[in-house]
């Protein structure tokens, strides 16, 4: 299922051409709609749930909304970018909630005692 | 990159080995590895012997990088930094940390705390100090190209000051001739000289310096571009006179057959379509005013001997380049036609006060004698009245501070001409600042009779003068009187449409009216205190009265100051801080929001559509630095991949259980407030870990998600208080940006009360401490994070 906008959140990237998830969607599925000024996706139905646009974009806008055969309400999947790993929180039709953490960068600390 | 890092921590003769067990540091330090060259502990750094020790370690150990772990940075900076320096090693590559302030003076009753907390800053330091590096000096080749837009008092000055430092300057005057106001004046108080000596002297020099471009009769129609590389259009309206042929005969005015109200008079009197040059019109040649020709009248055309008279010319439009912009756009008087009462436009006899200017300048419509307009009469009686629609909420609420003295100038005028004339002032209350008062004296010698009233209105009296009802606020009375002149003190008020097209098209009004850039009168004020001249985008700075009300003499120190900023930015080249904006172009997929976030607009894109930040216009503020959503500004010496290493560098808890926050703290205010906190020995709980950073805004979430992933319990995000912060929006865009990714924990079942912002001013040590207090208690509260728990893979 495709990704949600939060309206109050995205600014549009400041009515840019391009917003940055326009920029990163692999599908070229997001754009910007003119009138509104905010980011909307142009075809639901085309969207893999990549994730990317959700992780990208600096505003915190973009939630991916599950698919409900996956898991229907309450049921969440979202991603935490940080600067030298990625988090996803998984919320399942329960609410149980699980949390991954993986590191993309390993930093030179590593040598370190704790 | 560090590859021999030294840790000193100093004892400070007992305040910090008072509360933080030194031996016991001594078994910490050893737990750091990696890049570690020295590790010493003394009890006084800063004494001869420690000074010598610190000296020794660098060049016998041939360390790279130095963390001083004891007082805090602005203590002993100078003695540090020298030492350093002397050593060999760069200043940049002193790390101070404050385990004083820091550490030791709030939490000296929790000993056990205090170390820890010591240990973990260290551990924070060690991780940042791996990653620096010494600066790479910058010089950037400066902006040689300025406008200065307005040929008045304060663009003739800014102009001649940039010519002559070797800048090329285009000068552009929307009327025929330059000097604005001022050249129309008759006499500048408080010497009460001749205004056009000192605006000739001036533009000769001008001339002399062959630098300056003037444009006459042009205007700004539009502006573009980014700080450092504005792009103007320019309109220049045509003389319809060949300025080679003209030889001044005059034979045009004879034949032409309108007449055209004079502009140069204020509308006092008036000449043909087509005319003389205006005095201190620099082309010196006739002008027809093509608004006010007849249609297909062609008798000057026909009159001129020297057929120097082209009637088909058309307005020139040119784009200039350049890099900064003096705005020196001035004032007009208020329109006093619009205070009904006081009959302005219906009784010729009211003038305001540049009319009655030009009156008495012997240049003037009546050659320097005081005629009624209406009557004819020599004025014999005559009333001021100030604050002409100032200081009135209907009409313009601000004084203009210059009004005052100059009717008292005029008051003077009358008196020297002669005693017997009766002159009143009419005023609400007399603004004399500073030795202007002298002026004031002078006219109550002199004989005029101040009465503090705001007339009720001004009419027709049958003797042919005016009658002029007020109530005389000292006395109570209701006073009327007859006089054969009305002078009206109209104030000042922005001039022309420069205002408009900057905040149309370089910076918005909502944001200049949101951080007080801009004052309610339209006047673009800037932030007089700290960053005066400027408002707009970085480049552009405003001088003389398109910044407020104010005199010739401060009309012409703004003008040079704002020349200064433009000079700042203007040498051939020019050693920038090593502090400015660098994107990382590897990194960089163009998304433009620096450019948007960038509090200054310095920001352009380059030939690949990279954005790239104009160095000479960067104040290193680093906002940009925290709205990349891809961490690829990577400035000098403190950036988001140091920050990283410090989130990341396994901070322990200070006591079991125990949340551990990290603080992220501005360094022009919120952490000042926290250093004084320690000093006055304010508790606050030894959980919190403070980071200076230079502002709020250059705190990137991506740290604060990276802490949260690696299980750290709460962050603090402390900043200016709102429009008060020295990078304009730092302090705003840090809280929004907060906001956000407090909504994206709420949905990933965390509590949003784990991040959270404060605003501090720099006193303001006691709501630092109990705001601290309370996060911690709240976080105790909540748990310890879920991510402690998470499945790393």
């Amino acid at each position: 299922m495709p990704p949600k906008v939060d309206p109050t959140k995205c600014d549009g990237c400041r009515g840019e051409s391009e917003p940055l998830c326009e920029q990163v969607c692999p599908g070229n599925l997001m754009t910007l709609d003119k009138d509104t000024m905010k980011a909307i996706i142009r075809d639901k139905s085309d969207c893999w749930d990549c994730m990317t646009c959700t992780k990208a974009c600096p505003r915190q806008a973009i939630q991916t909304v599950l698919q409900y055969q996956l898991a229907y309400f309450p049921g969440k999947l979202i991603p935490l970018v940080g600067t030298n790993s990625v988090t996803w929180t998984s919320i399942d039709c329960h609410g149980r909630v699980e949390r991954f953490v993986m590191k993309t960068l390993v930093s030179g600390d590593d040598e370190d005692e704790d | 990159m560090a590859n021999s890092i030294g840790i000193f921590v100093c004892g400070c003769r007992g305040l910090v080995s008072g509360s933080i067990d030194l031996p016991r540091m001594e078994a910490e330090l050893a737990k750091l590895k990696k890049s570690v060259g020295a590790r010493v502990l003394h009890p006084w750094l800063c004494s001869d012997g420690g000074r010598e020790t610190i000296r020794e370690s660098i060049v016998k150990k041939s360390l790279d990088c130095i963390i001083l772990a004891g007082c805090p940075g602005n203590v002993h900076g100078e003695l540090f930094g020298g030492l350093v320096n002397g050593a060999g090693l760069a200043a940049e590559m002193l790390l101070r940390l404050d385990i004083r302030e820091g550490c030791a003076f709030p939490h000296r009753d929790s000993p056990d705390h205090s170390f820890r907390k010591a240990a973990n800053l260290i551990r924070m330091w060690t991780a940042r100090a791996r990653l620096m590096e010494p600066f790479a000096e910058i010089r950037l080749s400066g902006h040689r190209d300025a406008v200065v837009a307005g040929g008045g008092l304060a663009g003739l000055t800014a102009a001649l000051d940039l010519a002559e430092a070797g800048i090329r300057v285009t000068l552009i005057e929307k009327e025929s001739f330059i000097g604005g106001n001022v050249a129309r004046l008759n006499k500048v108080f408080p010497r009460m000289c001749d205004a056009g000596c000192g605006l000739t002297y001036l533009y000769n020099r001008i001339k002399d310096t062959g630098r300056v471009r003037l444009l006459t009769l042009s205007e700004i129609t539009s502006l573009g571009g980014r700080a450092g590389r504005y792009e103007a259009g320019v309109v220049t309206r045509p003389r319809y006179i060949k300025e080679g042929l003209c030889s001044g005969c005059g034979r045009c005015v004879k034949a032409c057959p309108v007449e055209a109200p004079d502009r140069f008079n204020y509308g006092l009197g008036s000449h043909r379509a087509v005319q003389a040059p205006y005095p201190m019109d620099p082309a010196g040649v006739y002008l027809i005013n093509r608004e006010y020709c007849p249609e297909g009248c062609e008798a000057c055309s026909r009159a001129c001997p020297a057929g120097a008279i082209d009637l088909t010319q058309k307005a020139l439009e040119t784009r200039i380049n350049f890099g900064t912009m003096v705005v020196a756009s001035g004032w007009s008087p208020y329109p006093v036609e619009r205070v009904e009462r006081f009959g302005c436009g219906v009784y010729p006899d009211v003038l305001t006060n540049m009319q009655m200017e030009r009156l008495a300048s012997e240049s003037g419509p009546t050659g320097g004698r005081i005629i009624c307009p209406g009557s004819g009469r020599e004025a014999r009686r005559v009333v001021f009245i100030q604050c002409a629609g100032s200081r009135d909420v209907w009409h313009q609420s601000w004084c203009s501070s210059v009004c005052c003295t100059a009717s008292i100038k005029q008051a003077l005028y009358l008196k020297e001409r002669d005693p017997g004339c009766r002159v009143y002032i009419f005023y609400n209350d007399i603004r004399t600042p500073g030795d202007y008062e002298d002026l004031y004296v002078r006219a109550q010698e002199a004989g005029v009779v101040f009465i503090r009233t705001n007339p009720a209105g001004v009419s027709a009296d049958p003797s042919g003068g005016l009658r002029i009802t007020a109530e005389d606020t000292l006395t109570g009375r209701v006073i009327e009187t007859v006089a054969d002149l009305v002078v009206l003190a109209a104030g000042m008020t922005p001039a022309g449409d420069m205002m408009k097209i900057i905040e149309k098209e370089v910076v918005d009004r909502e944001l200049l009216e949101k951080y007080g850039l801009i004052g309610s009168s339209g006047y673009h004020t800037g932030h007089r205190q700290c960053f005066p001249m400027e408002t707009a985008a970085q480049g552009i700075y405003f001088a003389g009265c398109a910044q407020g009300p104010m005199d010739m003499g401060r009309t012409a120190s703004s003008a040079l100051a704002a020349s200064g900023r433009v000079l700042k930015a203007a040498a051939v080249e020019v050693a920038v801080s090593p502090h400015i904006a660098v994107v990382d172009k590897k990194e960089c997929d163009k998304c433009k929001r620096c450019l948007e976030e960038c509090p200054y607009g310095v920001f352009h894109l380059d030939g690949e559509g990279f954005p790239v930040p104009d160095g000479l216009f960067c104040r290193g503020c680093h906002v940009c630095v925290g709205s990349c959503p891809r961490q690829c500004i990577v400035p000098q010496g403190f950036g988001v991949k140091q920050q990283a290493a410090m989130v990341s560098a396994r901070i322990k808890e200070t006591a079991p259980r125990e949340p551990v926050v990290i603080a992220f703290m501005c360094e022009n205010d919120a952490y000042p407030a926290a250093l004084e906190a320690g000093r006055r020995g304010l508790e606050y709980p030894p959980n919190i870990h403070i980071i200076p950073v230079r502002c709020i805004g250059s705190v990137n979430m991506a740290l604060i998600k990276e802490g949260i992933s690696a299980g750290l319990d709460g962050f603090l995000l402390a900043g200016c208080r709102s429009g008060e912060c020295h990078y304009i929006s730092g302090s705003d865009r840090a809280r929004e940006r907060l906001d956000n990714l407090r909504d994206t924990l709420r949905d990933m079942m965390i509590e949003p009360e784990r991040v959270e912002f404060l605003s501090l001013g720099i006193g303001e040590a006691r709501i630092f401490a109990r705001e601290a207090g309370e996060l911690v208690k709240r976080l105790r509260e909540i748990g310890p994070s879920p991510f402690k728990t998470a499945i790393v893979i």
